[in-house]
């Protein structure tokens, strides 16, 4: 029983001594040269969100198994804040069969309407562009835990799908992407 | 489903569903329930009044569908609770500080309790910083400087008494440290560390005024506090003392201890020490090792609990010492010579090999303990591990076999038996196909399984599956009631029924436990002395009425995740053949099993695979390992410590499981009898061969 249940947790784990040889071998050379010519055509700007998806490390850690799960935290995180601000008093966390995982909160909603500046809905540029978001001082939250507009996105960038409903004005709006690209626009449900 | 048009024209929220990515995830695209629900629980306790749900819908051999819901009306003052919960508190009532400033909103609550190690939380704006940060230093430095204030004008200490350290004010406290401010900066987007300058001093003014208020009107508080202090302070000097012994003896003693058979390899990374049971095991281990890299050290007898223990004691064990000396790091934190050092760990690897008995899982969880309490960083790296002898060795003619465990024991035995029988029905005549007869097999094995499951629930197999006949479906709760030494079982299928059942059994508090937050509100909690907190009563043996005879009832609620599956494996049973109802004891044989000359009769479907077992136990011979010394040098050294055939444990502590194992610890092997108590009562139960 004690092997059970006492102890941190133990995964089984074979190991195996790698038999090295030691050999005092120098190493080859390894070709790292670059191209030819380096000119201003080779600067390039990653492109939205697929800086996320070239370096996910900066955004959410190693991708292992925490940042997998942080992945969760980032998305959950917006929905304390909702609560922080005073709209939230429930959150819901399922864990899909298909592995898939749904978070569902009673917040205000992200907000839908058509951004003044960028012209499109503030629901897709809060999920496509990275640096955009409602806390970065501008009224809607004071008190809040994400805090460089990355979190959702990062997300959606990271994921094979990603889906989300809002429910604001008596209304279900509905927006869905795949690794961070939109695949349905804005619509009803 | 929602509509487009919401019918409640008032309802908000968001709602989002993704697939993580399995191109960037390539480790684990898994997502581990634990994991989600300590985080939860966390986010649950640090905003009070919100409700969170988590839900598991996946069915399958890792995960079962289960609910769990996080409410806790009184926030962080339930967690720290909860976190001290398996010690001894010396105040009752955890000193809860509450302030804002500047825009700042400052929370802590602090708990002292009777153990010597501290654990100090940290969040800003919900979220945890393990690191610590600015709000952590004004926490330390206002708690130091509070104590020793308060001690100084109310002459608790001496004028020439040195004023106590931080590390004495914090031994033995619990603290929960929130803060929410407008603008938190971070170490980095993982935000394990807060770098605000200016919450420093803010934490630090709150925190000392509160402190020193909440001393001034609770005296008795304050004075307990500091003696606390005075004993850490004290025993942090015999402790010095007793370290520097260690390390002169260590060093005169020529360095390494007598008894440790060392390795010739010199570099950490292919080195391995093996911490054997017994002088005699020892003698093996030594014997068989491969000296290039293995080096054996054999402790004698029960290890000292380090968790009981004050550390000056332990440093004084024998066993402790040699020990600690093989592994060279030293121990303990700080920057004082002697104290944990990675970088001087003599072994990459470090393996607990002890016996397969009691005694032996007892000295394992010593020695757990002792690492997990002296040198985590160890546990923490991963440099721990758990050597796993076989269980078994069969000879079948010439043929010698290692067996792990039971389960591929099982499996061994039940191929041998089913190449020797033939299964035939008693009411067709008809032989079943060896094909048949080996998917048969392995149905019956897998509610084999299930049927270890619902034991270890503390319920009864055939009883269980008894109940599918009324109802075509398996009950989904079930009710263990304890009274004294009887045990009563009770299935429900549905939350109707159970709360049927648990209003006419008020006595039994079925859901209190599990849905705590909520039960504060309940009029029968006793109202604290001190305060406006509730004094939670966490154990549920309550007889309310003290003058009633009434021997006292205990009852554990648990849910039976397993049914779905088995409700699946039945259906299937059914289609090879094998009716469930047919599991119980007929009194007219089902089967013939016919088995070369012979022919077994068979009375119940759940023999079929008992009597293949038997079968395939002839002519083998099955020799159980218990002690370590049973085998002999070659052997042990084939079996368990030759690197291409061996298997280890690695013990993992991480961030998602300390808290828990440190819960764990103390309740195994702490002071507080009670709660370890009804965990081996409950438990002991489920254990059918505790000589493991």
């Amino acid at each position: 029983m004690s092997k059970k249940s006492n102890l941190p947790e133990v995964t089984a784990e074979s190991l195996e001594m790698s038999s090295s040889t030691q050999e005092d071998l120098v190493p080859e050379k390894q070709d790292t040269s670059g191209g030819e010519t380096y000119g201003a055509a080779q600067i390039d700007k990653l492109e939205g969100l697929d800086a996320v998806r070239k370096r996910p490390g900066m955004y959410i850690g190693d991708p292992d198994e925490r940042g997998l799960h942080h992945c969760v935290f980032e998305v959950l995180d917006n929905s304390i804040d909702e609560h922080l601000a005073g709209y939230c008093s429930r959150v819901e966390v399922i864990i899909h069969s298909d592995g898939s995982v749904s978070i569902r909160d009673n917040g205000r909603g992200i907000p839908v309407d058509v951004h003044p500046k960028f012209k499109i809905p503030a629901l897709e540029l809060v999920l496509t562009n990275l640096h955009a978001g409602g806390k970065f001082g501008q009224g809607a939250y004071k008190y809040s835990g994400g805090l460089h507009g990355v979190g959702a996105k990062c997300v959606n960038a990271l994921s094979t799908w990603f889906k989300v409903e809002v429910m604001r004005e008596g209304k279900v709006f509905f927006m869905s992407f795949e690794q961070g690209k939109t695949t349905q626009k804005l619509g009803l449900k | 489903m929602v509509l487009s048009e919401l019918k409640n024209k008032k309802q908000t929220g968001t709602f989002v569903t993704f697939l993580p990515d399995p191109e960037i995830f390539t480790i684990t695209t898994t997502f581990k329930f634990e994991r989600l629900a300590s985080r939860l629980r966390e986010l649950a306790f640090l905003n009070p009044g919100i409700e969170i749900v988590l839900t598991d819908e996946r069915d399958d051999e890792d995960y079962k569908p289960r609910h769990e819901t996080f409410f806790y009306k009184y926030g962080i003052a339930e967690f720290v609770r909860q976190l001290g919960e398996t010690r001894q508190v010396i105040h009752p009532k955890p000193i809860i500080i509450s302030r804002k400033r500047e825009d700042i909103f400052v929370d802590v609550v602090l708990q002292y309790n009777d153990s010597y190690s501290d654990q100090i939380l940290c969040f800003a704006n919900s979220i945890p910083n393990p690191d610590g940060g600015t709000h952590l230093t004004g926490l330390r430095t206002a708690l130091t400087r509070a104590i020793n204030q308060h001690a100084k004008a109310n002459n608790l200490i001496k004028e020439k008494d040195p004023a106590l350290s931080g590390d004495d004010v914090r031994e033995g406290l619990v603290a929960v440290l929130s803060v929410k401010l407008p603008n938190p900066r971070f170490e980095s987007q993982t935000k394990v560390k807060l770098v605000n300058t200016e919450v420093d001093g803010i934490v630090n003014s709150a925190v000392y005024e509160g402190l020193m208020d909440h001393f001034d009107q609770n005296p008795a508080v304050a004075k307990k506090v500091i003696e606390k202090g005075l004993t850490a302070a004290r025993a942090r000097e015999a402790a010095r003392k007793a370290r520097e012994t260690v390390r002169k003896s260590a060093l005169t003693g020529g360095g390494l201890p007598g008894k440790l058979a060392d390795c010739s390899e010199r570099d950490p990374a292919l080195t391995e020490l093996y911490i054997v049971e017994g002088d005699s095991a020892g003698g093996s281990a030594k014997q068989g090792r491969d000296r290039r890299f293995q080096a054996i050290l054999p402790i004698r007898g029960k290890l000292i609990n380090v968790q009981k223990a004050r550390l000056d004691k332990v440093l004084q064990n024998t066993e402790i010492q040699t020990m600690i000396t093989a592994v060279g790091t030293g121990i303990g934190d700080g920057n004082q010579e002697g104290a944990f050092n990675i970088e001087k760990l003599r072994y990459g690897k470090i393996i607990i090999m002890t016996d397969a008995d009691v005694d032996g899982s007892h000295i394992r969880t010593l020695l757990l303990t002792f690492f997990y309490n002296q040198m985590p960083q160890l546990l923490r790296r991963g440099h721990v591990f758990i050597a796993q002898p076989p269980l078994y060795q069969i000879k079948r003619k010439k043929r010698e076999e290692y067996v792990d465990d039971d389960l591929q024991l099982n499996r061994i035995l039940i191929s041998l038996g089913a190449e020797e029988v033939k299964l035939v029905g008693m009411n067709d005549g008809k032989e079943f196909s060896a094909v048949q007869l080996k998917e048969i097999l392995e149905l019956l094995e897998r509610l084999q399984k299930y049927n270890e499951a619902i034991r270890r629930l503390g319920g009864n197999f055939a009883d269980y599956l008894q109940t599918f006949h009324t109802k075509r479906m398996l009950p989904n709760y079930l009710v263990v009631i304890r009274a004294g030494n009887q045990e009563q079982v009770e299935y429900f299928h549905d939350e109707t029924a159970l709360r049927d059942f648990s209003s006419t059994n008020p006595d039994l508090n079925l859901f209190e436990i599990s849905i705590l937050g909520n039960e504060l509100e309940g009029s029968e909690l006793v109202e604290g002395s001190e305060g406006e907190l509730p004094n939670v009563e966490l154990e549920k043996t309550i007889t309310r009425d003290k003058k009633s005879a009434v021997r006292k009832r205990r009852a554990r609620l648990l849910e039976i995740h397993e049914s779905k599956g088995i409700e699946r494996l039945i259906v299937e049973l059914a289609a090879k053949g094998m009716n469930i109802e047919q599991y119980a004891q007929s009194a007219t044989p089902l089967f013939k099993m016919i088995d070369g000359e012979t022919t077994h009769d068979i009375f119940s479907i759940g023999n079929i695979l008992e009597m293949v077992k038997e079968v395939g136990r002839r002519g083998v011979q099955i020799k159980r390992f218990k002690g370590l010394g049973e085998m002999n040098a070659k052997e042990l050294y084939e079996t368990t410590m030759k690197p291409e055939r061996r298997r280890f444990l690695k013990v993992e502590l991480n961030d998602d499981n300390s808290l828990e194992a440190g819960k764990m610890f103390n309740l195994l092997m702490g002071e507080v009898v009670e709660p370890r108590r009804h965990f081996i009562e409950d438990n002991a139960l489920n254990v059918r061969n505790l000589d493991v």
